[in-house]
């Protein structure tokens, strides 16, 4: 469809004011709302992830791409919540207790929502106990802590122990990512994944999700 | 030695490899204090750096490692914690502050004067060691004082982050100076964040205020450096087109890259012994390799060998005073055999044995070739090569399937550890040692194929 392809394509160009013109008229011509979520926003979406994953794209573009989709999904969300349209699955997100550095945990997030994900973001300097009350509150498929330092990457290890003494361990996956983690650490504290950039963190989120669901 | 530092630096020969370790809250580590308390004390800072120059005998060290004095002159407050720098938590002009309504700092704001007053210290008390002055490069600062809202509106709104970007090169450049009359050696522009932006983009806002940075330093007789963290590696060429004198990155960034770029620009590179995975969780010995093997794929014209980044808090100081050594105690011409050294210590220190395949089963011969790195020593790389060639020269052999094992490696340590072998590089087929530190011929290659293959059918 011509009109889906235009908003991909203004999508990636982060022309927001245009999303949100194509996306109504979408709209207007009975269009689907999951056929433009689908094949106009997450299409325009991964592409952009896969650029930005390859150099071709830096953080601004990426930022700016983001903009256009949240503009688009804003108006599509509540027509989808009023059809009942499901996520691909629904994760939370935050930075670990200590650190305020949100790039990385906000990129994640932007690439889950161009995902399908529904993504609920409990901000920056998240402590344990919040990380659990958040799981226990919204049930997600993924919990996902992000950490840019070392120090503050052990709270990921806390967080895994807490949620294990409130028997919720087995009832979530458990992403970690961020410039301090390698995947032996996320091994190590017991994470179910790892991802080194938001576009992988993205792939192995649905992968953990089919396997888990 | 300073003037070993300064000597290549300036592309002069050494005799050895200069070492500058990024001590920065890990100086509060040393004398038994939080960052919180230490950054905000010149008699402390003093102590902590005098304390990691005994220990770690540098060429040369920073005062501070802090980039947030000069956002914290300018307004942004500060989140402090004991075991690492502090956060910045607001940003003045996302609270609706004009940039034209901002000031340069003075030497007097902000805790400049307890950095100056470190500095002046350790340079009457330490004569024969480069002092860094650090400052924050313009676009973390910049980052600092708008949010992170300014890396979209480098798109939305150039003109005005161009507007904010020069006013961070005015802060930049004053700060220079402050750090040039207190009498710091070199002088290095940390920018953490350029690597989250395009060469392009570099190019449009950094070019020109990272140039304007670096002829003031120089006009002050100074060395002057450039940091850059994560990976740079498509912003090492905008970078290094600005004439810094010398340009460090972090493990990122591998250093034969960054070796080959900086040469081009007749510029001195350093790094990046890794901060987490080497120097903070690792022990001496696997400090002691990863340090040889820094300057082993650096070569010693022109490097400094650095840990990547702002060293974590509490870095075991023994494996820092490990790294010492190698540089004090290691001649240069036999780094690769200290290194094969240190590769067989940790074998025996920690290595678990390598899971060995079931050759029986497999349908094909396995040929393991363990190197040190195929892209930087030449040894290694003629192994690899014989083994590539004789796929595509040898039909009638029975299959194979190889694979390059680097000693960076995890596994390739095992693997060491249960073939038992001595030297790198080497050959093994289905288990078996078949070349050590030999490159084999064609012929002889094939035959030891063909062998176990036979092997296997017996």
């Amino acid at each position: 469809m011509a009109i889906l392809q235009e908003i991909s394509e203004n999508l990636q160009k982060g022309y927001a004011p245009k999303v949100t013109e194509l996306v109504k008229q979408a709209l207007n011509n009975k269009l689907d709302p999951l056929q433009i979520l689908n094949d106009g926003l997450i299409n325009g979406m991964n592409i952009v992830g896969v650029k930005f994953r390859n150099n071709e794209i830096y953080v601004p573009e990426v930022l700016i791409a983001a903009r256009a989709m949240y503009a688009g999904l804003n108006i599509l969300r509540p027509i989808l919540t009023q059809t009942g349209a499901t996520y691909v699955g629904r994760v939370v997100i935050g930075t670990v207790k200590g650190d305020i550095h949100d790039i990385g945990k906000n990129l994640v997030k932007m690439m889950m929502e161009g995902a399908g994900f529904e993504v609920i973001d409990l901000g920056v300097d998240v402590s344990p106990e919040k990380f659990v009350d958040a799981v226990k509150n919204y049930k997600p498929d993924i919990l996902g802590m992000s950490a840019l330092l070392t120090t503050t990457m052990l709270n990921m290890k806390d967080t895994i122990e807490a949620l294990k003494s409130e028997n919720l361990r087995d009832k979530v996956v458990v992403m970690v990512g961020g410039a301090a983690v390698t995947e032996s650490y996320a091994v190590e504290i017991g994470a179910n994944g790892y991802a080194r950039d938001s576009v992988s963190a993205v792939e192995r989120a649905k992968e953990l999700v089919l396997n888990y669901k | 030695m300073k003037t070993l530092l300064f000597d290549v630096i300036k592309g002069k020969k050494a005799k050895r490899v200069p070492w500058v370790p990024f001590v920065g809250v890990h100086g509060g580590y040393l004398i038994g204090l939080g960052a919180d308390e230490y950054l905000k004390s010149s008699d402390k800072i003093v102590e902590g750096i005098s304390t990691a120059i005994q220990r770690y005998r540098p060429d040369g060290i920073p005062v501070a490692f802090d980039l947030q004095i000069e956002a914290e002159a300018l307004g942004c407050e500060l989140i402090w914690s004991k075991n690492s720098p502090p956060s910045v938590s607001t940003h003045p002009l996302e609270r609706g502050i004009q940039i034209d309504s901002l000031k340069v700092p003075s030497e007097k704001d902000g805790r400049i004067p307890v950095i100056m007053d470190a500095l002046k210290r350790l340079k009457e008390k330490y004569t024969d060691i480069a002092i860094y002055g650090l400052v924050t490069g313009p676009l973390t600062l910049a980052m600092h004082l708008a949010g992170t809202d300014l890396l979209m509106n480098m798109l939305l709104d150039p003109e005005n982050v161009e507007k904010v970007i020069s006013f961070s090169c005015d802060v930049a450049t004053k700060m220079s100076q402050y750090y040039s009359k207190n009498g710091a050696d070199v002088i290095a522009i940390v920018d953490p964040t350029v690597s989250l932006i395009s060469p392009q983009t570099f190019d449009q806002f950094l070019t020109e205020p990272y140039k304007k940075i670096f002829n003031f330093i120089k006009s002050e007789n100074k060395i002057s450096a450039s940091f850059a963290c994560g990976d740079a590696r498509k912003v090492i060429e905008p970078i290094c087109k600005t004439h810094p004198d010398s340009f460090h990155a972090d493990e990122n960034v591998p250093l034969s890259m960054l070796r080959d770029s900086t040469q081009k620009y007749n510029i001195s590179f350093g790094g990046n012994i890794p901060l987490a995975t080497v120097l903070f969780n690792g022990n001496e010995t696997l400090s002691q390799k990863v340090a040889a093997e820094c300057i082993y794929e650096s070569g010693i014209n022109r490097f400094v060998l650095a840990p990547g980044c702002d060293l974590l808090y509490d870095t075991p100081p023994k494996n820092l005073e490990a790294v010492g050594e190698v540089v004090h105690d290691v001649p240069i011409e036999k780094i690769g055999a200290y290194i094969t050294e240190k590769a067989s210590q940790i074998v025996e220190e920690e290595i678990a044995p390598y899971k060995v395949p079931d050759y029986t089963s497999l349908d094909h011969v396995v040929v393991d070739v363990i190197t040190i790195n195929a892209d930087t020593c030449a040894a290694c790389k003629y192994m690899v090569e014989a083994v590539k060639s004789i796929g595509d020269k040898f039909m009638a052999i029975p299959p194979f399937e190889w694979s390059e094992h680097r000693l960076s490696e995890k596994t390739t340590l095992s693997m060491i550890k249960t073939f038992g072998l001595k030297q790198i590089p080497s050959i093994v087929i289905n288990g078996k040692i078949a070349f050590e530190g030999i490159v084999p011929t064609h012929d002889e290659l094939v035959k030891k194929i063909r062998e176990a293959s036979e092997r296997k059918r017996k």
